[in-house]
């Protein structure tokens, strides 16, 4: 065997790696062979002159390894090296498409730039809601809130995540499923007294909730379970890093200082790290042991008892156990505690994640958020269509230029490659775009969608990066592979013998069917925002009973300031006075409890009636009032009269009811002069006086409220000793609430913080599903129109001027420009029609989706579904008028001179 | 005579200028070197070989495949314009490198010594 054969012979490699070896084995087997040869001649024997030559080559498999190592490492630089000069080539390509068109690559941009940037700003709110929970928090995943799901006779099912400090005691106590069980309430406290007081928001917590969720304080400490001992814990206060920042500019000797909460020092002992606001949503200030403010903000034996339902419960499973065996165990804790009472008794625990959206009770949030998401992916798919479409429509325009380059040797693999460089060049550019449009978009949509979410410190969003990114890589390769199809049948011998007229222009079907995606889509979105408009303005129309936007709501923790229920009804009566004497201020009354705020049910009986009906909203509901309230709040008596101020304290009391009331409990009989007796056994007889209008109780939609009004003055309810002021106001000025909570401050010396909030700001909650539902939608299917009418415009007037010819032949027979004008308009208008057909059967099909978002108005509505139609194709027509009414315009002779 | 090594860089040097005269196959390189100095070179083929897929991979040199002499399929090497000025760089330093062995071999102390 000669070693050439023996080298060869060695292994067999693939592809370019095996063409090397082959070559070394070439290269040493030619100079083994020449040099044998050479020896040979000279007079050695052949075996010997093998042998020298061997000698003389040196170690055979050693120098095969060293020659292909070098090869291969030369072989792959000068791949990358001209793999790396292609790119540059196509992307100096691009960029000079780019510049020598720059109206084209502009529009491309800007609606890849609209597509994508609303897109990755609807993901920034997707993320906050659906995807993420509250920074800093370790390991979410292990987290549990507690919801209990009761049915109530008279309010049917709703799952609750209130409970009282009994239920977190019973569940600490006794769960076995939980590694670690922690309580929090969320509620705003004053700070600091007189002009300068204050309110921060505050999360009263057990010891063991700030661990649990497994952070670290950044400086200082957190309180510990000897500091939260109930029913009287240990004053200290940790602060949130932002409100370290704000209040204390940072400063590290905080630790130690006072910060008089509710009008009690409490001791500062650590601050949280940066961003860290428990599991909800909400900016805090401050955390509190829970049994520092635990008695003073419920009741004194609030650490024993089950009836104030106020904290919410946050579990962290144990490892292994899953959370179905969970809730089980805690259905069962609960049911044990509750076993006398007969509805929490059949209650069951609901085991819930701590994301925000993730709630039981946030699924129309959480809805909304998904349509919106699903509203700005329709968006991006009309841009991503368009761009296509123009991308396509510049491919047949260059069509010769491609054909040229072919007939010049350019492979289709280079032109495909160009082509799609060059839409992700364009993509590129868009997807810059669009971090602009999300970064100005996403913080206003932040704050319509997520007004009550802690502000974000970072400035700009990985994630929401990473998003924009792909999608704009997407798109480049989608919309650049549209044309790459066109371009890879078209038959460029044809093309390049015959000029543009002959060139076999027809629209193809793709880019028929882009249009009609684009139209389709622009009126199932027509259709959302028309049927949201219709929903808010059903909304906005509601006459809730009172004006709420020119209705204030005054609070004060007067019980802080050490007010009882005596001292506490004297001041509301100077503050009365002193605050009606504010400019703006037309009247102000005194109430117990505030519509959309709180609303109390106590025992009531009915002189004459044994046992109250259960009523479709519960109840009745009480409030104590001012003589002047209804003339406040401009609430009409419909019977009898209205409270007077002869109805004061030693006056026989008196009562007003409402038409709910009236109706649902006295049934037709005439409820005036009958007596109420409101609390035990020992209630005095409150007269009804008067029947006066519904308002609405906690909720817009139309549910009659049974409530009835005492005077506060005349004591007859005797549990209620908190009292706030209600404003009609005929300026309702951010300056008259400044001028309204400094008077109450001020008024006896330094009083805690006056939350004076307009009515409105109340009810605005309830309102903002529609709000924002409206407005999106018409913003996003504002935009999806424009982009599709600019798509349908461009195909047109491209389809137009690529008639030029058959126009012009057309106008020398002796068509009239009329003619023309319809044959144009016509064909644009077909494509319209038919996705207005496709459109409008989506949104038929999708309708059962939107319904639970509506208001007062049916998902598929006949005369919406009408009037999107109508816009797009008015829409339509105008897009492709414009280019008609140009080739109308042609002068034949012009025409037949083209090309 | 013995044999001698060469001094890393050299062999370089050598192919470079062997292949100044013109396109030649790796054989031929190795022969002009082996005959020109007299055989008293002590040089595997092997070497000479990485030596010249060395310089290929730098650019010096280039190759492509050709019919030889005796009618064989041949990998022959041309000189790049890059590797022409690094024949005249090499030289150079290989020339300053003898003349500084030399100096030091010719030189004698000052004043006697100890």
């Amino acid at each position: 065997m000669t070693p050439e054969r023996g080298i060869r012979r060695l292994v067999r490699m693939p592809g370019r790696l095996a063409r090397i070896q082959r070559e070394v084995d070439d290269e040493m087997s030619f100079h083994l062979t020449s040099r044998i040869e050479a020896l040979t001649a000279a007079g050695h024997a052949p075996a010997q002159a093998r042998e020298i030559a061997l000698r003389e080559f040196g170690d055979l498999a050693d120098a095969r390894r060293d020659l292909t190592r070098i090869d291969r490492g030369r072989a792959r630089r000068s791949t990358v090296s001209s793999w790396l000069s292609a790119v540059r080539g196509d992307l100096w390509y691009a960029l000079r498409g780019v510049r020598r068109s720059p109206a084209f690559a502009a529009t491309v941009v800007v609606t890849l730039a609209i597509g994508i940037g609303v897109n990755a700003a609807m993901f920034g709110i997707v993320d906050r809601l659906l995807l993420r929970p509250a920074p800093q928090i370790v390991n979410a995943e292990g987290l549990r809130s507690m919801y209990y799901r009761v049915t109530l006779s008279s309010m049917g099912t709703f799952t609750g995540d209130s409970r009282g400090y009994a239920d977190y005691v019973d569940l600490a106590k006794q769960g076995t499923s939980f590694a670690a069980v922690g309580a929090y309430y969320p509620i705003p406290l004053s700070v600091g007294r007189g002009s300068s007081a204050g309110q921060v928001n505050s999360i009263l917590a057990t010891a063991s909730f700030l661990p649990m969720l497994g952070v670290h304080p950044f400086i200082g400490r957190f309180f510990g379970a000897d500091e939260d001992r109930p029913p009287i814990g240990v004053p200290v206060a940790v602060l949130s890093y932002a409100y370290w920042r704000r209040a204390f500019g940072g400063s590290s000797d905080v630790l130690g200082k006072n910060l008089e909460l509710n009008g009690k020092p409490f001791t500062i002992i650590g601050v949280a790290p940066s961003g860290f606001r428990g599991v909800g949503t909400e900016p805090v200030d401050v955390f509190v042991p829970v049994s520092s403010l635990g008695g003073s903000l419920t009741s004194p034996n609030w650490d024993t008892t089950y009836g104030w339902q106020w904290l919410r419960i946050v579990t962290r499973l144990k490892d292994g156990v899953s959370p179905v065996r969970a809730a089980q165990e805690a259905t069962t804790i609960f049911r044990r505690a509750h076993a006398k009472n007969d509805e929490e008794s059949r209650a069951t625990a609901v085991l819930a994640s701590v994301i925000p959206g993730r709630g039981p009770n946030e699924t129309k949030n959480a809805q909304l958020a998904l349509l919106l998401s699903a509203v700005a992916a329709i968006v991006l798919l009309i841009a991503t269509a368009n761009v296509a479409n123009l991308l396509v429509t510049r491919a047949v325009r260059r069509q010769r230029e491609i054909a040229v380059r072919t007939a010049l040797g350019v492979s289709r693999r280079r032109l495909l490659s160009q082509l799609i460089t060059e839409s992700t060049v364009l993509a590129a550019l868009g997807g810059a775009g669009a971090l602009i449009v999300a970064w100005g978009g996403g913080a206003l949509l932040r704050r319509l969608v997520l007004p009550d979410f802690a502000p974000d410190d970072s400035l700009v969003d990985l994630r929401i990066f990473a998003v924009a990114s792909v999608v704009a890589l997407s798109c480049g390769l989608v919309t650049g592979l549209a044309p790459a199809f066109i371009s890879q049948r078209t038959d460029f011998v044809g093309a390049l013998k015959s000029g543009a007229r002959e060139g076999g222009y027809r629209r193809s079907r793709l880019r028929t069917s882009l249009l009609v995606l684009q139209a389709a889509l622009s009126v199932t979105l027509l259709i959302g925002a028309a049927l949201f408009v219709r929903s808010l303005t059903n909304v906005l129309s509601i006459d809730l009973g009172y004006d709420a936007q020119h209705t204030m709501v005054v609070s004060q923790n007067l019980g802080s300031a050490g007010f009882d229920k005596q001292k506490t009804i004297a001041f509301m009566r100077r503050a009365r006075e002193q605050v009606t004497a504010i400019p703006g201020v037309a009247e102000a009354s005194v109430a117990v409890t505030v519509p959309f705020m709180s609303s109390w049910s106590t025992h009531m009986r009915v002189a004459g009636i044994d046992s109250l009906p259960p009523l479709p909203d519960g109840g009745p509901y009480v409030n104590a009032v001012s003589y002047n309230y209804f003339s406040t709040m401009g609430m009409r008596i419909l019977r009898g009269r209205g409270f007077a101020n002869t109805d004061v304290k030693g006056a026989p009391p008196v009562a007003v009811i409402n038409e709910s009331m009236a109706s649902t409990i006295f049934r037709g009989r005439d409820p005036l002069g009958v007596c109420l007796f409101v609390g035990g056994p020992s209630a005095p007889c409150a007269q009804i006086v008067g029947v006066v209008r519904d308002t609405h109780r906690q909720s817009i939609n139309a549910v009659q409220s049974a409530q009835y009004f005492l005077v506060e003055e005349q004591e007859v309810w005797s549990e209620a000793f908190n009292r706030v002021l209600m404003l009609r106001t005929t300026v309702s000025t951010d300056a008259v609430k400044r001028q309204v909570a400094a008077a109450m401050q001020q008024m006896e010396g330094a009083l805690p913080y006056a939350s004076v909030q307009r009515l409105q700001e109340l009810v605005e909650p309830e309102i903002r599903t529609w709000r924002l539902g409206a407005s999106l939608f018409v913003v996003f299917g504002s935009i999806a129109l424009l982009v599709a009418m600019v798509g349908l415009y461009s195909v047109v007037s491209f389809d137009t001027a690529q008639r030029t010819h058959e126009v012009g032949v057309r106008i020398a027979l002796g068509a009239r420009s009329r003619e023309i004008l319809k044959l144009v308009v016509s064909d644009g208008l077909r494509s319209a029609l038919v996705g207005v057909i496709v459109g409008v059967s989506v949104a038929a099909l999708a309708a059962g989706a939107i319904t639970p978002l509506l208001f007062g108005v049916s998902a598929r509505d006949p005369a919406v579904f009408g009037l999107a139609a109508l816009v797009l194709l008015v829409v339509a027509i105008v897009a492709s008028a414009l280019p008609a009414a140009r080739a109308a315009r042609v002068a034949p002779s012009e025409a037949l001179r083209v090309d | 005579m013995a044999e001698l090594e060469l001094v890393q860089g050299t062999l370089d040097v050598l192919v470079l200028r062997t292949l100044s005269w013109g396109t030649r196959h790796g054989y031929a390189v190795a022969r002009w070197i082996k005959e020109s100095s007299g055989d008293a070179l002590n040089v595997e083929d092997r070497a000479l070989y990485v030596s010249l897929h060395r310089l290929e991979a730098r650019g010096f040199v280039e190759s492509d495949w050709g019919v030889s002499e005796n009618n064989r399929k041949a990998r022959y090497y041309k000189l790049t314009p890059a590797g022409r000025r690094e024949l005249t760089a090499g030289t150079d330093r290989l020339t300053r490198y003898v003349d500084a062995v030399f100096r030091v071999l010719q030189a004698v102390p000052d004043g006697g010594g100890a």
